[in-house]
């Protein structure tokens, strides 16, 4: 058991360095030169050659790539992100600001895609083949197929100018949470759906399920005491994994659709303005939390299974 | 392989799949069908409802949106075509070279990839388009950079399997050189698979297009692109709804066709086996960290029962 969790987080953790790297190696070949783009924003037009050495000695530019390297990702390992390139302000204390913001997002769209794909998923097992099951299975494609920024602009024409039911813009406690929520959360709401109703399927047709049921055992029984630990190990670990691969990435442009002051909001205006110490931290920290939910997700697969549970014990792995 | 593909398909598969050729067919032709310069600013037209001259209106600088919404899906079925074709010609040649060579190369180039897919594809274009700056051909290198490692794995995979074969084998003794032997018999059977894991792809492709256009990011103005029209057509959002409904409309349409048409493709695919990253994707999952991608079998009452809509 142990030995498993050492393996899974020492890959973790080669991952994490490697994709450092790439994030470094990004950055580093982009065209441009911040130390001109800097000495010209401190020093005008008139910045000289001796300016822009200046510039670059102070930025530590003129070392070697593994030094540079080494230095940022020293630097972000003791929380210092640097000072972003358009206010000079530091880019961590940035990032803290807006954590809490894209969290509260990130949750409640969590909340939405557990919800509703259970539902959806719920509703089609409850008789395979029949009419319910073929249109929650459409409702989930379209789920799937509609961009988000398609989605949000619709739930704010329904029900912010139609019916002002929910405040459109900006970030002011739980009412003006809901539509962005729900526009961020349908898309993975849609695919934990189709995942979770194949799971149940698959569960359904297992012999102890057939038994069990042919013998009278109570459809609810059924469901919770044979179905649900049977699918959970993979649910959960389908659910994690959409929240790094879909809800997160969704963020910038729900964000950007609500204006919510979230980092999906921050990582959008440093990319447009080429602001590569808030790209590169907002980048690091992406690549840190999809890696520990995938870390987390392979565990709780491993904890869950009493299959693999016993494997381990038993020392086969 | 279209043999296949045409006689398995019956009823909603089938409608797919005509749906899908249609709309390809009629992107390509977009230009002739246009009724009007897509691109013709007419401000004394501006928000103009449908009408005899405008079947679907105009927008807010007065141009006719059937027009636009007509150009808009050339543009994004070029760029998908472009990144896929990309992705597919990158990552499959990487993917079947490592798999032939073997060895010390094939696990650098699995690990490279595995840092690759553990990226979601847009967050890795954003980046490289971040730092490279804006354009069309900076998106498609992107978007490319962001897809290409599932082609990778899988090609590899299928040249891992391919690589056991008796005839492979029986090749080898009869003295065919390897560039032969790789050119002729292993990159051919890694098109199959690729090909339909493209299929499915290509929706979400699609969706990456819109959103980095709608980010500002990707196909920019005066070009029509629908999330480009989408992020202008917000803005009117309480005066002229058309605006937004309808590119919507229509990318939501042309996402849903093409992953109608790929889930059964993909199925009913002839050699009725997933890798385990297709099976992954088509369920949403992300495949786990380890190296290794397993072949999973998926039966075909099964495969019929999951299509049989």
């Amino acid at each position: 058991m142990l030995r498993m969790i050492v393996r899974r987080v020492g890959v973790a953790v080669i991952t994490f360095v490697l994709a450092s790297v790439l994030i470094f190696l990004l950055v580093d070949l982009a065209p441009g030169d911040p130390a001109k783009l800097l000495a010209e924003r401190r020093f005008g037009a008139t910045s000289t050659m001796e300016n822009v050495a200046q510039v670059r000695a102070e930025l530590g530019l003129d070392r070697s790539a593994p030094e540079r390297y080494l230095s940022w990702i020293g630097h972000a390992f003791r929380g210092d992100f640097g000072s972003s390139f358009q206010n000079g302000r530091s880019v961590a204390h940035d990032l803290a600001d807006k954590v809490g913001v894209s969290l509260i997002l990130v949750l409640c769209a969590a909340l939405v895609a557990l919800v509703l794909g259970v539902l959806l998923a719920g509703l089609g097992a409850w008789r395979p083949g029949g009419w319910i099951d073929r249109a929650t299975r459409g409702v989930a494609m379209t789920g799937v197929s509609v961009p988000t920024f398609f989605l949000g602009p619709l739930l704010l024409l329904a029900f912010t100018l139609k019916a002002p039911v929910f405040p459109a813009i900006g970030e002011s406690g739980p009412p003006s949470w809901v539509l962005p929520a729900l526009t961020l959360g349908c898309g993975s709401a849609a695919i934990f759906a189709i995942v979770v109703r194949v799971l149940v399927e698959e569960a359904m047709t297992q012999q102890y399920v057939i038994t069990g049921r042919s013998v009278g055992a109570l459809p609810g029984a059924v469901l919770v005491r044979d179905v649900l630990p049977n699918i959970a190990p993979q649910a959960v670990t389908v659910f994690l994994t959409q929240i790094g691969f879909t809800v997160l990435p969704g963020l910038t442009i729900v964000e950007t659709i609500f204006a919510w002051p979230g980092i999906g909001d921050y990582f959008l205006r440093g990319l447009l303005f080429r602001d590569f110490p808030v790209i590169q931290a907002v980048l690091l920290l992406f690549v840190v939390v999809l890696i520990v939910l995938n870390l987390v997700a392979d565990l709780i697969q491993g904890i869950l299974d009493p299959r693999v549970r016993r494997s381990l014990r038993e020392g086969t792995r | 392989m279209i043999r296949t593909v045409v006689t398995a398909l019956r009823g909603l598969p089938r409608a797919a799949g005509i749906a899908v050729l249609v709309m390809v067919v009629v992107s390509l032709v977009a230009p002739l069908l246009a009724p009007y310069d897509p691109n013709a600013i007419d401000l004394g037209n501006a928000f103009g409802g449908p009408g005899a001259h405008h079947l679907l209106g105009t927008d807010q600088l007065g141009r006719d949106l059937l027009s636009r919404l007509l150009l808009a899906s050339q543009t994004t079925i070029t760029a998908v075509a472009a990144v896929i074709g990309c992705a597919i010609v990158v990552g499959g040649t990487i993917g079947v070279l490592a798999g032939a060579i073997g060895g010390i190369v094939d696990e650098i180039v699995m690990r490279v990839t595995d840092v690759f897919m553990s990226i979601p594809s847009m967050v890795i274009a954003l980046a490289v388009i971040g730092a490279f700056g804006t354009g069309y051909l900076t998106m498609i290198i992107a978007l490319t950079l962001g897809w290409w490692s599932a082609y990778a794995r899988l090609s590899r995979s299928v040249v891992l399997s391919t690589k056991e074969q008796p005839h492979i084998e029986a090749l080898k003794v009869l003295g065919a050189s390897p560039v032969r032997i790789f050119g002729r018999h292993l990159v051919p059977a890694a098109i199959g698979p690729a090909l339909v894991y493209a299929a499915g792809d290509a929706g979400l492709v699609a969706l990456s297009v819109a959103s980095l256009s709608f980010l500002g990011m990707g196909v920019k103005p005066p070009q029509s692109e629908w999330g480009q029209m989408l992020v202008d057509g917000t803005r009117y959002l309480e005066s002229d709804a058309m605006l937004v409904i309808l590119p919507g409309a229509a990318l939501t349409l042309f996402v849903v066709t093409l992953n109608v048409f790929s889930r059964s493709i993909a199925l009913r695919s002839s050699q009725g086996a997933l890798p385990r990253a297709t099976l992954a994707r088509r369920l949403g999952r992300l495949p786990s960290l380890a190296p290794r991608a397993a072949r999973v079998r998926v039966a075909p009452d099964r495969a019929k029962r999951m299509v049989s809509q």
